[in-house]
């Protein structure tokens, strides 16, 4: 696992690492100062994101004039301190130390002759229940242990295992623990107290029963839990997992992208494999952040985004009424030859508050151009137009309407739109609205995984999307369907003509952008559409939370 | 009014509506919507009535053609289902999946010059029988009181049905034995959604069990019992045997293991019994491949070909030895399959199966074939042109070549009789071997069509019925005894 | 109809004591079972690993291994299985051989016990060697005792019998001389490999019990095929029991990974509390 990479600071003081003199500041621990020198020194319990407690001992070090060894993550550097951090006999100890360790942690494999091979053969590794050797274990491509045994080349474990046999905990949403993994370096506690400050779980019972979990053993859904999964994180061994994405061994890529679920644009990292979003996770080196991921971009987005159901191929409608399928040329002919029937004052834009700034600006391009601005969005189910003061009146004059989150529409609010004749649906999925009759085309559209572009965020932070997974079928993003008809209906003042004249675009009128509010951050919904219905967990979730704490914090 | 010859002659004949080809091969709803009303009384009133009524020789089970489509013509549209139900116990089955152009339509008098001009049976047939079932019309038929025999019927596709049906009525306990978890045999596992929807199969069994038929799920005989186990444990009177032919071909060519190459029945089995297209609702796995081939020209290849294109395949190719005009498949099913835009590689057929070290089909190497003289079937036999290789890049191969006969119960039955390929030997009613065994359908002609299974079946009851009437005599002990 | 009368884990291994009268009466030593937990399940082929005729049940050993295993590894004593077909597949071929070795891992430990008990009473003398990677991870083994002459033990970690697999212990026993006259393995397709090559230098005629990828188990879809000896057959009809020395090991590796993308992505909109997204809903 990657350390955390600090800017080399030139310090105030010196001390001695393996020869070498180092400049430190007061404060710092021998590890910290260590790490900071290019200096590896192994540690299971202590990151450098994380406050240290000492107790796994495998950091030790030799400091000249102290008795025995130091742990170096607890022990302050002091000015011309002399530090070895390897020697034979260090090596020696931190074996004695590592075996001590995986004599609690279901190990065999890491020491069996054939593992190569049965390995390859459990790629990934076979999805078990309870995990009892490396080559069922769902950590395996990123375990911590390995990786020590590896540099530490242990060959053989002499102690005797003793298996804890803790229950499986699997009944909470989203997470698997299987504690018999755990070997009680308590990152996840130090990550959940201190970092966090939401103590969701300590160790609990004692001696050999000591483990991790919720006071009264309660599950962690109806405890203080708010599954950031920050403990999944730091977690070194194969312990805590988050379900839906813990097979895929290690993904074909990893793209840092922008969670635009809500307004607190989330920075995270998606793996991708199969070309499909097969899980979400912060920058591995910032998983202990200080502040806490919400379940929502972290546990959710896979089933959310990966449904069978997405839409994939643009439909229209034909003469006799029937929907067809057909390619994006007609698709984009047929739209603009029905919107360029219609006066700017009967056409109204629909914008979803999900959709990233480029596909906004369009939107609103469109509307500038082709429909008198009347651009609108929802909020708490209530239509508003931003651009239009009196916007009671506009509902009788609109006869066609673009939607960019058919899904929001209830029949109630579809019905003040009186004078209706047409609806062009922009989504990810089907809803409702698109088996009405008044609809003329369904065009599919990416979801923020599967695109580039930029998203204004909290505090105006304007942060970047990068494309990840592959759309499913023929979808594109929303900017390039609404720039497709924009230039299909031909009027020489739209003048979006590509991404790039896009962003140049948003760049000079922000305040475009920011007509269109944010997505509050506890929303339940992704362009209208409830997560839980496609993520059951996420019911659990919810409905457990209203339960225990009667709100949702996210 | 009563029209005349002239007038019915001048009423041209009236197609479905259907789904459009750029709309279903999308999805898995049904392709034809069937007629209205009007339009089956329009069409009903083609039939001249003619005195020979070559379309009943011409039904393996010799429906009553002109009588019921005379009732559609009077609108009595329940009425002429009872009238196809006297002899054809799944008419929504039939009029879908029914080669009508070789059966009854084939020698209707109108279609003599032109087989698109004759009357339109099928598509009658099918209508009937969708509106008996829609509006609930269909009569609870009159059931002898028992007689004490009991009937075991092994396989629930369209011969065990029609057995089971015809049997359950004259008196019999019957109780089938499938070996799914579904009933119906072919018509759930093989003939896709879009051809023929479930729920028409689902009503039908249903029937038959309200009827007082009992099925038995899940067993497979030859392993659960064997077919003595049937008679000496289970006291049954008779043995009905409707298994189907059940055991895929593979080509005899290199790279036939490769993942990626299905048998089309295990294509099929994942897509229509299995809902696979439901994934991950439902849990059995597809592969969606990009680039299809399918080999073979019957139905089932076009079957094959239609459920991948529905599935996501961007490009299906039948590839398939002889020409056009030699290939098996109903004609309705070859035209739909070129409208939803499958290509059609004739007179080709693959001589090895090229794959990739992870084991996965990357293409195929195909020979060119030309025709050359009949054989015995009267068909053209494709000959192989010598240096005619050509690759064909696809990534999934659906083999539907036809089939073999299972040798499941064969095996554990010794003293019945097989012919050299395995099917069962039976006389011209269905008798095996075997004393009060019986068989029909495909495990005894090899693969053939639902309508002549249920010929089949419908022969066999009547054997039975038969046989063990003048058996009863010794073999059972009247109730007042 | 195939209710779970009995359930219990053994480290991932879930013994499920199943209500189903006929397959008892009618299953022999080395056949298996389809399965469906639910209405949506999938058909998968579970070795039957005992049976009593008396009760009507049958007992399988599952090892929770995918999305399948794991409903079944869910469900509790009282749920019923939505369809369980059987007996299917040839039994195992039992006559007196003189010496017969029985290796199992995994499932196979249980699975190799009818095994074992049909070959007593053929007058065979049984030696059954059974792996693990501990010791705790054993079960069944006073029933395996009782139908054995001798019980063998290779764990990982030595901690108890042989250190090392089913097939160092073999090796031993043919270095030292032992005379074996048949040898039957069940277990991952990993380990039947690696003991056929055990036993292929010394000509030990030896069966292995196949577990491809299966959908209806009577033949009828070809999707359980293997190549052994350059031939091509059902696991479903064929087998599932095999010669190990002319299984093509590497396709079958392969056939049964075809799925692996699908297996792992099932995971991401499951639920333990049972509810599925529903499909198809356009």
């Amino acid at each position: 696992m990657a350390e955390l990479v600090e800017e080399k600071k030139i310090g105030t003081e010196t001390l001695t690492i393996n020869g070498k003199s180092v400049s430190f500041f007061s404060g710092d621990t021998i590890l910290e100062v260590a790490r900071r020198s290019g200096v590896y020194i192994p540690t299971l319990c202590a990151r450098a994101d994380l406050p240290s407690i000492g107790s796994c001992r495998l950091c030790i070090v030799k400091v000249e004039g102290m008795r025995g060894y130091a742990t170096s993550c607890t022990t302050p550097a002091e000015p011309n301190m002399v530090v070895t951090t390897n020697s034979p006999e260090i090596e020696k100890l931190r074996r004695g130390i590592l075996e001590l360790i995986l004599s609690e942690h279901p190990s065999a494999c890491l020491v069996c002759p054939i593992r190569e091979s049965c390995e390859k053969f459990n790629a990934p590794s076979s999805k078990t229940g309870r995990v009892t050797g490396c080559n069922m274990c769902p950590n395996r491509d990123i375990c911590e242990l390995r990786q020590l045994v590896e540099y530490l080349g242990l060959k053989e474990i002499r102690y005797p295992f003793l298996y804890k046999d803790f229950p499986l905990e699997r009944d909470d949403p989203f997470m698997d623990r299987d504690y018999n993994l755990c070997i009680l370096c308590g990152r996840c506690i130090r990550v959940c107290q201190e970092n966090l400050g939401l103590s969701a779980i300590s160790f609990i019972r004692r001696g050999h029963d000591t483990k991790v979990g919720t006071s009264f053993e309660k599950l962690h859904v109806d405890g203080n839990c708010v599954f950031c999964m920050h403990c999944v994180d730091v977690c070194p061994t194969g312990a805590l997992t988050v379900r839906g994405s813990k097979w895929h061994g290690y993904p074909d890529s990893e793209t840092p992208t922008t969670c635009i679920l809500c307004e607190r644009g989330c920075e995270l990292v998606i793996d991708t494999k199969w070309n499909k979003v097969m899980g979400a996770h912060p920058i591995r080196d910032m998983s202990a952040g200080k502040r806490e991921y919400c379940v929502k971009g972290r546990c959710c987005l896979p089933a959310l985004f990966n449904s069978p159901d997405r839409l994939k191929y643009p439909s229209t409608r034909r003469d006799d009424g029937k929907m067809i399928y057909t390619d994006w040329d007609n698709a984009v002919r047929h739209v603009s030859e029905i919107v360029s029937h219609y006066s700017p004052k009967e056409i109204a834009v629909l914008s979803s508050r999900h959709l990233t700034d480029e596909s906004i600006y369009a939107l609103n391009e469109f509307a500038r151009v082709y429909a008198e601005s009347n651009i609108f969005y929802f909020k708490d189910a209530e239509i508003i137009f931003p651009n239009i003061e009196k916007s009671d009146e506009i509902f009788k004059d609109i006869k066609i309407l673009y939607l960019t989150e058919a899904n929001s529409f209830t029949d109630e609010t579809i019905e003040r739109f009186g004078n209706l004749e047409n609806i062009i649906i922009q989504d990810i999925y089907p809803s409702s609205l698109s088996r009405s009759d008044k609809v003329c085309a369904v065009f599919p559209t990416t979801v923020f995984t599967e695109m580039n572009g930029t998203k204004t965020c909290a505090d105006n932070r304007r942060e970047t999307i990068t494309k990840a997974a592959e759309p499913p079928g023929n979808a594109i993003p929303d900017w390039e369907i609404t720039i497709q008809i924009g230039n299909a209906l031909d009027s020489p003042d739209f003048r979006m003509r590509d991404f790039r004249s896009i962003q140049s675009n948003i760049q000079m009128h922000p305040w475009i952008i920011t007509a269109i509010p944010m997505v509050p951050k506890d929303s339940l919904t992704y362009r209208g559409f409830p997560i839980a219905d496609f993520v059951p967990d996420f019911r659990i979730f919810v409905e457990g939370r209203l339960k225990s704490k009667g709100e949702i914090h996210f | 009014m009563e029209l005349t010859a002239k007038e019915r002659m001048a009423i041209e004949r009236h197609g479905m509506a259907e789904q459009p080809p750029d709309l279903r091969n999308r999805n898995f709803e049904e392709v034809p919507y069937g007629y209205t009303p009007e339009e089956a009384v329009a069409e009903a009133q083609r039939c001249l009535s003619c005195k020979k009524m070559p379309c009943v020789s011409g039904c393996p089970v010799e429906v009553p053609i002109p009588e019921f489509i005379a009732l559609v013509a009077e609108k009595k549209f329940a009425e002429a289902a009872r009238v196809i139900k006297t002899k054809n116990v799944l008419p929504a089955v039939c009029g879908r999946v029914c080669p009508q152009e070789t059966q009854c339509e084939g020698v209707c008098v109108r279609g003599k010059k032109d087989i698109k001009e004759a009357v339109a049976v099928g598509n009658l047939e099918r209508f009937v029988a969708d509106y008996e079932r829609e509006n609930n019309l269909a009569e609870v038929p009159e059931i002898k009181n028992k007689n004490g025999l009991k009937v075991a019927v092994i396989g629930s596709g369209p011969s065990g049905l029609t057995v089971a049906g015809d049997l359950i009525k004259l008196g019999y306990e019957v109780t089938i034995y499938e070996a799914f978890h579904r009933g119906g045999g072919v018509l759930v596992y093989g003939i896709p959604e879009f051809r023929l929807p479930k729920k028409i199969v689902e009503s039908e069994i249903s029937a038959l069990e309200d009827l007082g038929v009992k099925i038995y799920y899940n067993s497979v005989i030859g392993r659960l019992h064997k077919v003595d186990d049937l008679f000496n444990v289970l006291g049954f009177n008779a043995v009905y045997i409707g298994v189907g032919a059940g055991l895929p071909i593979f080509l005899n060519i290199p790279g036939n293991n490769f993942n990626g190459v299905f048998s089309a029945n295990e294509y099929l089995t994942r897509s229509n019994l299995m809902k696979s297209y439901l994934f991950p609702q439902y849990r059995t796995p597809m592969i969606i491949g990009k680039k299809v081939a399918v080999l073979g020209g019957g139905n089932v290849a076009m079957d094959s070909a239609r459920t991948a294109i529905r599935l996501g395949a961007e490009k299906v190719t039948i590839v398939y030895r002889r020409a056009r005009e030699q290939m098996p498949a109903r004609a309705a099913e070859a035209h739909h399959a070129e409208e939803e835009k499958i290509e059609f590689r004739l007179l080709s057929s693959p001589v090895e199966i090229f794959g990739n070290d992870e084991g996965w089909v990357t293409g195929m190497k195909c020979q060119r074939y030309e025709l050359g003289e009949p054989d015995e079937s009267g068909r053209q036999r494709p000959v192989p042109i010598e240096d005619s290789f050509f690759e064909f890049d696809c990534d999934q191969v659906l083999v539907s070549i036809g089939g073999e006969a299972n040798p499941l119960i064969t095996k554990t039955t010794p003293d019945m009789k097989t012919n050299k390929w395995g099917y069962i030997e039976t006389d011209d009613w269905g008798r095996t071997s075997k004393k009060l065994v019986y068989a029909g359908g495909d495990i005894v002609t090899g693969a053939a069509t639902v309508i002549s299974a249920m010929g089949a079946g419908r022969m066999a009851a009547k054997a039975i019925h038969e046989d063990l009437m003048k058996e009863s005599d010794e073999t059972v002990t009247p109730d007042w005894w | 109809m195939y209710e779970l009368v009995e359930k219990s884990e053994v480290f991932n291994v879930h013994e499920m004591v199943i209500d189903a009268p006929e397959i008892a009466h009618s299953i022999e030593a080395g056949q298996f079972v389809i399965v469906m937990g639910s209405e949506n399940s999938e058909r998968i082929p579970l070795t039957v690993s005992d049976w009593n005729t008396d009760t009507g049940t049958i007992t399988l050993y599952v090892l929770e291994t995918g999305m399948s295993t794991l409903e079944l590894a869910r469900m509790k004593v009282g749920d019923s299985l939505y369809a369980v077909t059987g007996p299917l597949g040839s039994p195992s071929e039992i006559r007196d051989y003189g010496t017969v070795v029985l290796g199992g891992g995994c499932y196979g430990i249980g699975a190799i016990y009818p095994i074992a008990k049909a070959c007593r009473e053929a007058g065979n003398k049984v030696i059954s060697i059974i792996e693990a990677r501990y010791s705790f991870m054993f079960y069944h083994e006073k029933e395996l005792h009782a139908a054995c002459d001798q019980v063998l033990y290779a764990t990982s970690d030595g901690s108890k019998g042989k250190k090392g697999k089913v097939e160092d212990v073999i090796t031993e026993m043919l270095e030292k001389g032992v005379k074996i006259d048949q040898a039957f393995f069940i277990g991952c397709t990993q380990m039947l490999e690696r003991c056929s090559e055990a036993t292929r230098p010394y000509n030990i005629p030896t069966k292995v019990a196949l577990n491809s990828i299966m959908l209806d188990g009577t033949g009828m879809c070809g999707a359980c095929r293997v190549s052994v000896g350059g031939e091509t057959k059902f696991a479903c009809v064929d087998g599932p029991e095999f010669d190990g020395h002319k299984v093509d090991w590497k396709e079958l590796d392969q056939r049964k990974s075809a799925y692996t993308e699908q297996e792992t992505v099932v995971y991401q909109s499951y639920s333990h509390g049972g509810e599925v997204p529903k499909v198809g809903s356009a």
